[in-house]
C-alpha cells in the first residue's frame, strides 16, 4: 500500500491560549480529490498550512508522503503545490516575469503546461497580475502551482471570491489537471455545492476537530435520514448514533449513522444527500470526544 | 533609489569639497601640518579658512538621516511581502524558507553596506582638509567617518525588519523605523557619547601652555574657572579690568584674580575607541533585533 499523499496525526497547532486546531488526525490517500470542509474559524488554513510547512505543529505530526514538511522542507515542498487563501502573486510582475520566478525556484517546473494554460485561459504573457480580475488571478497561482509539477496540491479556499461562472471554470481547469493523472487534490471551501463534483473524499472539520473524514461514497451509504412520528428525546437518546435531529409538531427527522443496523418499522428510512450530512455534522455543537472516522 | 539619493548629496557636496580642497592645498595645509604656535601668519591662514569653510555644508546635518532612509528603502520590499501575503507563495516554491530569507537578508544588508560606503567615502573625503584641522572628534563629523556609520546602517535595517516582521504592515514599519532610528541615534549622540569614558579636564593659567591638541578634540566645556576647575560665570563681570591691555597684561591680570583656564574634553586618541564603543551599541541592538525577528518568523508568522 502507497504512503499516503497526506497525514496527520494527533495534530494540533495553539495560538498562545487559542487551539486553531485539535486532535486532527486524518488519512488523505494517493490520487484522491479531497474536500476539507468547514466553516470559518475551524482551522482549514491551519491544516493546510501545516501541511506545507508554513508553521509547525504544537503538538502531534503531520507527514507528506512520509516526509516532515518543516523538518524536511527540501524534500516536501517540490512535490507540493500550494495556493494561499486570496490567491497571493506579485502585483507589479507581468505574467512572463512570474513564470520566471517559478522556473529559477522549482526544480521540475515545466515552462511549456505554465504558456500552454494561460494561453488557453486567454491570459497575455505581458499584462501585470495586478490588472487581472480575482477569477484570472486565481486561475494564475493555479498555474504557478500546477507548473511545479506537484504531487499533491492544497488549495485553500480557491474559489472563496470568484463568482459563480469563475468558480465552474476554476473547478473545470483543476479537474482537467486531475484527469492528467498522478495528482492528489486538497481543497478547503465552506461553500460544498462546488466540491461534491469535482471531489470523491471529504474531510468535515468544526471546532478546530475532525469530525468526519472518508470517501465520498462510504459516507453516503453509511448515513440514513429517518423521518417518523414526533418521538421523545428519551426515546431518541437509547438509539446509537444520532448525528442529528429535528422536530417538528408532528414529525422527527434523524440523521443517523447506518452501520447495517435495522430500525423499528415505524422509521421511514431514505438516503441522505451530502450536503444534509455535512451541515448536520457542522450543526453539532460542541466537539465529538471522538474524531469519527468512516473508513 | 537610494542610488539617486547619494547622487543628489554628492551632487552638492562634491563642488565644495573640491574647491575646499584645492584652497588647503594652497598653503594651509602646510600651517596644519605645524604645531599651533608656529607663528602668527599661520593663525590667520587658518582662522581664514576655517571661517570660510566650516559652515560650507550646510546639509551636512541633515545627511544624520540617510541610515535610516538606507534601513527604509532596502528592506521595504522585504515588508511589502510579509503584508501582501506574498511570502506564502515565495516559501511554498520549492526553495527552502531559511535559503530564501539568507539569500534575501545578505540582499538587504549587502546594499546597504555598500550605500554607506559611498556615503562614508563621500563624507571622509569631503571632511578631508577639515579634518586636519579641527580633527573628527566632534558630532556630525564622527557620526559620516570611521565604522559607525555601517552600524547605524545595519541597526536601521534590523530594526524596519523586525517592525515589519511582528505587524506586517508596511506604513508602521518604515515610519517607526525611522522616528525610532532617529530617536535612538539624537540620544546616544546628546547623552550617552561624551561619557564613554571619563572625558579629560585640564586647568591651566592663563599664559602657560594648555593642552595640546584641543583643536582636534571635542570640547565639551572650555573657558575661564577657579583653581579646582569650576567654570566661572562671566569673567568680564568679575575682572572687568584684565579685558583691555596688551595679551601678557591680561593674563598676568587675570592670574592675580586667580582666574584659571579649564577644558573638559575627549581626546582626538580616543576616536577609534568611541567608535568601537558606539559601533558595539548598534550593531549589538541590530543583532538582538534580527534574533527576535528570526524567533518570531520561525514560531509565530504562517
Amino acid at each position: 500500500m502507497s504512503l499516503p499523499a497526506l497525514e496527520a496525526s494527533s495534530l494540533g497547532k495553539r495560538y498562545q491560549s487559542l487551539w486553531a486546531l485539535r486532535e486532527c488526525s486524518l488519512s488523505v490517500p494517493e490520487g484522491s480529490v479531497t474536500a476539507l470542509v468547514g466553516p470559518n474559524g475551524a482551522g482549514k488554513t491551519t491544516l493546510l498550512h501545516l501541511a506545507v510547512g508554513l508553521s509547525d505543529p504544537s503538538e502531534g505530526t503531520v507527514r507528506v508522503f512520509g516526509d516532515s514538511p518543516r523538518e524536511d522542507p527540501a524534500r516536501v515542498l517540490p512535490r507540493v503545490g500550494f495556493v494561499a487563501q486570496d490567491h497571493p502573486l506579485y502585483r507589479g510582475f507581468r505574467l512572463e516575469e512570474l513564470l520566471k520566478l517559478g522556473a529559477a525556484l522549482n526544480p521540475r517546473w515545466d515552462d511549456e503546461l505554465a504558456r500552454g494554460r494561460l494561453e488557453r485561459l486567454g491570459l497575455p504573457l505581458g499584462r501585470k497580475a495586478g490588472a487581472l480580475s480575482g477569477g484570472q488571478q486565481a486561475q494564475v497561482a493555479l498555474t504557478l502551482a500546477l507548473a511545479k509539477r506537484p504531487a499533491l496540491l492544497l488549495l485553500d479556499e480557491p474559489v472563496a471570491s470568484l463568482d459563480p461562472l469563475a468558480r465552474r471554470e476554476f473547478l473545470q481547469s483543476l479537474m482537467e489537471a486531475v484527469a492528467e493523472g498522478g495528482l492528489t487534490v486538497v481543497l478547503s471551501s465552506h461553500i460544498l455545492a462546488d466540491l461534491e463534483r469535482v471531489c470523491d473524499h471529504l474531510v468535515i472539520l468544526s471546532h478546530s476537530k475532525v469530525q468526519l473524514s472518508g470517501p465520498i461514497d462510504e459516507i453516503m451509504a453509511g448515513h440514513r435520514l429517518l423521518t417518523g412520528v414526533r418521538s421523545e428525546p428519551g426515546a431518541i437518546a437509547r438509539m446509537q448514533s444520532v448525528v442529528h435531529e429535528s422536530h417538528t409538531e408532528r414529525q422527527t427527522t434523524l440523521l443517523v449513522r447506518a452501520n447495517g443496523h435495522v430500525y423499528d418499522t415505524r422509521w421511514q428510512v431514505d438516503e441522505v444527500s451530502l450536503e444534509e450530512i455535512v451541515l448536520a455534522y457542522l450543526a453539532q455543537g460542541p466537539p465529538l470526544e471522538e474524531a469519527l472516522v468512516a473508513s | 533609489m537610494a542610488a539617486a539619493l547619494l547622487a543628489l548629496v554628492a551632487a552638492t557636496l562634491v563642488p565644495v569639497g573640491l574647491h575646499m580642497a584645492s584652497a588647503y592645498d594652497n598653503g594651509v595645509a602646510a600651517c596644519g601640518a605645524h604645531t599651533a604656535a608656529s607663528g602668527a601668519g599661520c593663525g590667520s591662514i587658518v582662522g581664514d579658512f576655517l571661517h570660510r569653510f566650516e559652515h560650507a555644508g550646510p546639509i551636512v546635518p541633515w545627511l544624520n538621516f540617510l541610515p535610516g532612509l538606507f534601513g527604509v528603502l532596502f528592506a521595504a520590499p522585504l515588508v511589502l511581502d510579509l503584508e501582501h501575503g506574498t511570502f506564502r507563495l515565495a516559501w511554498t516554491q520549492s526553495v527552502t524558507r531559511r535559503r530564501w530569507l539568507t539569500i534575501k537578508l545578505l540582499a538587504i544588508f549587502g546594499s546597504g553596506m555598500v550605500a554607506t560606503l559611498a556615503l562614508t567615502m563621500l563624507m571622509t573625503w569631503w571632511r578631508g582638509p577639515l579634518d586636519h584641522l579641527q580633527g573628527r572628534m566632534e558630532p556630525n563629523v564622527f557620526d559620516f567617518e570611521g565604522i559607525v556609520p555601517y552600524a547605524y546602517t545595519v541597526f536601521a535595517l534590523s530594526l524596519v525588519i523586525a517592525l515589519g516582521v511582528f505587524t506586517r504592515r508596511m506604513i508602521v514599519s518604515l515610519a517607526g523605523g525611522l522616528l525610532a532610528f532617529f530617536t535612538l541615534r539624537i540620544s546616544i549622540q546628546t547623552f550617552a557619547r561624551e561619557h564613554f569614558l571619563q572625558p579629560v579636564k585640564v586647568v591651566w593659567s592663563p599664559g602657560t601652555a594648555g593642552p595640546a591638541n584641543l583643536d582636534r578634540s571635542w570640547n565639551l566645556l572650555s573657558g575661564p574657572s577657579d583653581a579646582h576647575g569650576h567654570p566661572l560665570p562671566s569673567p568680564n563681570q568679575i575682572v572687568p579690568g584684565c579685558i583691555t591691555g596688551p595679551k601678557d597684561q591680561i593674563e598676568r591680570c587675570l592670574r592675580a584674580h586667580h582666574v584659571f583656564n579649564v577644558a573638559v574634553y575627549q581626546p582626538a586618541s580616543r576616536f577609534w575607541l568611541f567608535q568601537g564603543i558606539e559601533a558595539g551599541i548598534f550593531v549589538g541592538l541590530g543583532v538582538v533585533l534580527l534574533l527576535a525577528s528570526a524567533w518570531w518568523l520561525k514560531h509565530r508568522l504562517a
